[in-house]
């Protein structure tokens, strides 16, 4: 399963646990994950297209935010938290570097 | 300021020709944005060129004679334009929004008048928000009708463009609270603009007061504005996605001076590099930011789509979709053009806060513009939707 859709999966696990809420911190919470899955959505379609060759990679980025984001919400509003897979052979952290150095250096 | 335009405008034919018209303009106003900023000269040449270049026009419907283009094009018109200089990229906000409020509201006879207007270059200003009235959605200012005419008295803030209008579109409330907009004769007798606004950004939007003092207009100059709330229509996104294009431009231009300036910076001294565009911490706060701006970018453009449905199909359903959409362009614009303007400094080093290179201007104008209406409410409205099915409000912030 992709990060997208995992990230996709606990937000709606957690927004079922929580069923409604008038808590405006909540609800805001939920405005938030919603956002993240949606851009990290978008820029998965416009990796499709681009000719940036990062394209995916920025892609890649903002989907395993929101997984980090969705995973969190998901403990802090249930108390559970489904494992997420490793990524230690795909880090997060150098994918920065990757979009960056390209960006900043036009080096691939 | 005349109440006429001194040359016509181009009229623009397609949205192709409205996004080259605006790379073309942008390029131009870039040049003297800084020193614009830096003395607040007023960009009253740049308007008229602005203007005058037919992009003012573009939304106006085929069937009156403009090109009716796409919002994902006005969107990326105002992006561009704002990237090179956020204060024109505001100015043409409101004017934008009243072509739209005439579509929904106006007469066939007045569509055809004002229209007509727009597509020879006139300008609308706006005088819609009051600095003392409760709270924004409320107007302390009066519209009575007398006859076959409509008297306005009020004082109103915020007034971006005004300055600069031909026509000067008022809100004021009816004896039953309901809002009416009277298109005013820059000229007007009675009509006072107060060139007062002195925020530390978006310095050159002249958003300063404007006084009604018994202005009369006849009833052919005004529109029931309230119509475009109480009926699902595509105005309150349409006024949203301008303001989250404008902050999208100012991201951009922010992050090409981050990287220009970062990679002119000296290597920290631990970083045991001889550049410092090899920094990698500086590289990975580049990686970190570029996904940021394209994701706004890439939410934009769905949010222009969302904005479009909503015009050709208006119903509750499309017009939330389009509100919730904007409100995410709007969340994301804003939050990334902070974090571009203020990242520059930390990635440029102290070198970058001196005086001569004005890069302030871009967190300044960021802080400023995006404080027309607080991000925390739209996480909510997003929010409120995905967890308790509740539709956005409509007014003309959502």
């Amino acid at each position: 399963m992709t990060a997208l859709s995992l990230a996709r999966q606990l937000l709606d696990s957690t927004r079922r646990h929580v069923e409604t809420s008038d808590d405006p911190y909540v609800i805001s919470r939920f405005g938030d994950l919603q956002i993240r899955v949606d851009v990290a959505a978008a820029l998965l379609e416009r990796a499709e297209t681009h000719p940036s060759p990062v394209a995916a990679t920025e892609a890649q980025i903002a989907a395993a935010e929101a997984l980090i984001a969705a995973s969190n919400a998901e403990f802090e509003l249930t108390g559970q938290r489904t494992e997420l897979p490793s990524s230690l052979d795909d880090p997060l952290r150098w994918k920065y570097q990757i979009v960056g150095n390209y960006h900043l250096n036009g080096v691939l | 300021m005349s109440a006429h335009p001194q040359h016509p405008a181009h009229i623009i034919r397609s949205d192709a020709e409205a996004i080259e018209v605006a790379q073309r303009l942008a390029e131009r106003f870039a040049v003297d944005a800084s020193a614009r900023d830096r003395e607040r000269r007023l960009p009253l040449a740049e308007l008229d060129e602005f203007s005058a270049s037919g992009l003012w026009g573009i939304t106006v419907p085929k069937a009156y004679g403009g090109a009716e283009v796409s919002y994902v094009t006005v969107a990326e018109v105002i992006k561009l334009i704002s990237a090179a200089d956020p204060s024109l990229g505001q100015i043409p906000q409101n004017h934008l929004g009243v072509v739209d409020i005439l579509l929904q509201t106006a007469t066939e006879e007045q569509k055809r008048h004002y229209f007509g207007k727009v597509l020879a270059g006139y300008r609308f200003g706006n005088a819609f928000s009051e600095a003392k009235s409760k709270n924004a959605g409320t107007f302390d200012t009066q519209i009575r009708f007398h006859g076959d005419t409509a008297q306005i008295n009020g004082e109103k803030f915020y007034c971006t463009g005004a300055l600069f209008a031909h026509l000067v579109p008022t809100v004021g409330n009816n004896e039953h609270g309901q809002a009416f907009i009277a298109l005013v004769e820059r000229d007007a007798p009675g009509l006072t603009v107060i060139d007062s606004w002195d925020g530390f950004g978006q310095r050159t939007t002249a958003s300063g007061g404007v006084t009604l003092d018994g202005v009369t207009v006849p009833l052919s100059a005004v529109i029931p504005a309230h119509q475009a709330f109480d009926q699902p229509t595509a105005n309150g996104p349409i006024s949203q996605i301008i303001q989250a294009a404008v902050d999208t431009g100012i991201a951009l231009g922010a992050l090409e001076q981050a990287k220009i300036y970062a990679r002119q910076a000296r290597p920290w001294i631990d970083s045991q590099q001889d550049h410092g565009w090899q920094d990698p911490f500086t590289i990975a706060a580049i990686g970190d930011l570029e996904w940021r701006v394209h994701g706004t970018e890439a939410i934009l453009a769905k949010a222009g789509k969302a904005v479009d449905l909503a015009l050709a199909e208006p119903n509750e359903d499309t017009v939330a979709n389009a509100s919730l959409i904007v409100a995410q362009a709007k969340v994301l614009s804003a939050e990334t053009a902070l974090l571009a303007s203020s990242k520059l400094f930390e990635l440029a080093g102290t070198r970058s806060v001196t005086g001569k290179h004005n890069l302030d201007r871009f967190w300044r104008n960021a802080r400023t513009h995006t404080l027309h209406d607080p991000a925390r409410w739209k996480y909510h409205l997003i929010g409120n939707f995905v967890l308790n099915g509740v539709k956005p409000a409509r007014h003309a912030w959502n």
